[in-house]
């Protein structure tokens, strides 16, 4: 089903939480609402699902007002970040209670609960839970008997705040990859709030990011992390190096002066570039302006991560290991190559989209801009 | 007594916390003075009267109506605090107004007052003169000087306990489980029943038995409201007094002893229910 979002506001006493979100979600679309907490994200979601009024602004489902409808009549399924799930009956009773308190005219007979319960529990794989309570079971089980009970009363829409966010690393990844097939075998258009920026880019068709109260950028997962909007989309979006910096005939220099990092056009005057650990390279030898020093040298996995003192700015560096001729050492003079980067000049218009920082030299073929 | 030790000694789990041996000596001994030894003395004070004259005290035509009036107003009071204790706590916990300090520490008034207050007080009140029973005798009900009375002094002394046992599971029940059952189409009568109640009814339990407790032991605030006619409104524990009053010292015990074996069989039976419930939701 389709969801038109127009508008929406929502104060709290003197705090804006929402402030005029537009949003438009297309059939049997998994869209993510991403921000950090106080961005209004939950809210957005809660007034939705109608835990929540809005004070103005409209929602339409498939073209009808939504808000002027009792959340028990919007046909909704809502996963709790907590569960929610009924402590005191059985899981049988959980999934089934949606059905069991529809009014008796629209109440399906006993032995067809029993069946759809059934089915639901063994699509979320956990039939053999029925006639367990909820305390008996992991915090992953009872996540996915809370969305079994969300998809009891065969909702148009599934909404989930949170869903992953009480469980362990391991257990919210596995869930996050089941929930994503389970959308595509289903095709409930879908919206869920987090804040973990990995779990949106892999598991949404779209993803939302929002920041104070309105939307930062709405794009596909490729998208928003390679060409974000704003400064903020991508500091969210991922590990990001802030480098304060001055451009000058093209250049782009550090603060503190020395040799350019890059090139940039259509701009002069104080910027921040934002680089990614993985973006920069770290060459031997020094000399020059570009000289650096390493810090601090750690493999996390697959990387190699250094942290690099370059003129007083300092630089978290991501290394393939194969990239290292050389193991690198605390105390190395290196030089530091960066790949590729955004530049936000201090001053702008509102709404400017922020300027490609172009790479001079050293692999600089890795990676030019690709918005210009 | 070897065994008893051997046996004790396994069931003792090996614990950080320290002072186990002391703190349960200690509430032993503790126990034993203050509960234990008194009960065991009642016990067997009627015992001395023999068998025959505890049943002939036991069946007197005016012990059992004094044991019908007292644990059937005291059944009655507790019902009526159970229903609107639940009120008054989900008042408290569920919404903000203006003076809801003030109603807070209106509910534990009951606790802190001298009963004989309550008791004049309320006399004052529901007597035909008075202010509500002036209203009331013209419909024919008359309050003050019946068991109605009693049961009016009874929910009054037994009001703080449903309030202060329910409050706080109320508000450790998170809004998540009524909106949960909001959203999945529950109404609000559905979600009080099938969601909330079941929640807090072990806690509505544990007040209700505390309350009930409470109105079967008291004595201050009845005798005033009561009249006390033999047959009619006379409790238990004011015919203990009379018989004291008697010098009928064994009669008294014996009284006291039954007394004793109901209230603690009533406990029993409210613990077995509240810990089944518990059992059921898998705790």
């Amino acid at each position: 089903m389709r969801i038109d979002i127009h508008a929406i506001t929502k104060r709290f006493g003197t705090y804006t939480a929402l402030d005029g979100v537009d949003l438009q979600i297309g059939e049997g679309e998994l869209v993510a609402l991403l921000g950090p907490s106080g961005s209004g994200k939950t809210t957005l979601l809660r007034i939705i699902a109608g835990l929540e009024t809005a004070d103005a602004g409209r929602i339409l489902f498939a073209g009808e007002d939504a808000l002027r409808r009792h959340p028990r009549d919007r046909q909704v399924g809502f996963v709790f970040q907590h569960y929610a799930l009924f402590r005191h009956m059985t899981v049988f009773d959980n999934v089934a209670f949606g059905l069991q308190v529809r009014p008796r005219s629209q109440r399906p007979p006993k032995a067809d609960i029993a069946r759809r319960v059934h089915e639901l529990l063994r699509l979320v794989q956990l039939d053999w839970t029925a006639d367990r309570y909820p305390s008996q079971l992991s915090g992953g089980q009872r996540q996915r008997i809370a969305l079994a009970r969300a998809l009891a009363i065969e909702p148009r829409v599934l909404l989930l705040d949170e869903p992953f966010g009480a469980l362990d690393a391991r257990v919210r990844k596995d869930l996050r990859r089941w929930l994503r097939d389970l959308h595509d075998s289903m095709g409930i258009t879908s919206v869920f709030v987090t804040h973990d920026q990995e779990e949106a880019l892999e598991l949404a068709d779209r993803v939302v990011v929002m920041n104070h109260g309105r939307i930062e950028q709405v794009g596909t997962p490729g998208a928003v992390y390679r060409e974000p909007a704003s400064a903020f989309v991508y500091d969210f979006l991922g590990d990001a190096n802030r480098i304060e910096c001055l451009i000058d005939g093209g250049q782009a220099r550090l603060a503190g002066g020395g040799t350019p990092l890059g090139g940039v056009t259509g701009h002069a005057g104080p910027a921040t570039v934002y680089v990614r650990p993985h973006d920069i390279d770290l060459l031997p030898g020094g000399g020059e302006g570009t000289a650096g020093t390493v810090r601090r040298v750690y493999e996390v996995g697959p990387l190699v991560r250094a942290e690099v003192d370059w003129n007083g700015t300092t630089l978290e560096v991501a290394l393939p290991p194969e990239r290292q001729e050389t193991p690198l050492r605390a105390g190395d003079a290196v030089r530091v190559v960066v790949h590729r980067g955004l530049v936000f000049p201090k001053e702008r218009p509102a709404g400017a989209e922020p300027l490609h920082l172009v790479p001079f030299r050293g692999g600089a073929v890795a990676g030019v801009g690709r918005r210009a | 007594m070897a065994g008893l030790l051997l046996r004790a000694g396994s069931w003792r789990k090996p614990s950080v916390l320290p002072g186990f041996g002391l703190a349960l000596g200690f509430t032993v001994t503790y126990l034993s003075l203050i509960v234990l030894i008194p009960l065991a003395a009642l016990v067997a004070g009627a015992a001395g009267l023999g068998w025959e004259g505890f049943l002939a005290v036991a069946t007197g035509p005016r012990v059992v109506a004094a044991f019908k009036v007292s644990f059937g107003t005291a059944f009655v009071a507790a019902c009526l605090n159970a229903v609107f204790g639940l009120v008054v706590a989900w008042v408290l916990v569920r919404y903000d107004f203006p003076g809801r300090r003030v109603v807070d520490a209106l509910v534990d008034l009951p606790f802190a007052l001298p009963t004989a207050v309550a008791g004049i007080a309320l006399t004052a009140l529901y007597a035909p003169n008075g202010w509500i029973g002036a209203l009331l005798e013209p419909m024919g009900i008359t309050v003050a000087f019946t068991p109605l009375g009693i049961i009016v002094a009874l929910t009054f002394v037994g009001l703080p306990f449903v309030v202060r046992t329910v409050e706080p599971v109320l508000q450790d029940l998170e809004a998540e489980q009524e909106e949960a059952a909001a959203v999945l189409g529950a109404g609000r009568t559905r979600t009080f029943l099938r969601v909330i109640l079941p929640a807090i009814l072990p806690a509505l339990l544990t007040g209700f038995a505390l309350a009930f407790a409470r109105a079967v032991g008291e004595y201050g605030s009845v005798i005033f409201i009561a009249g006390n006619l033999p047959m009619v409104s006379e409790i238990v524990p004011l015919l203990i007094v009379i018989r004291l009053e008697q010098y009928d010292y064994a009669g008294a015990t014996a009284i006291a002893a039954l007394m004793l074996a109901a209230s603690f069989a009533l406990l029993l039976v409210i613990n077995l229910l509240q810990s089944w419930m518990r059992s059921r939701h898998g705790h």
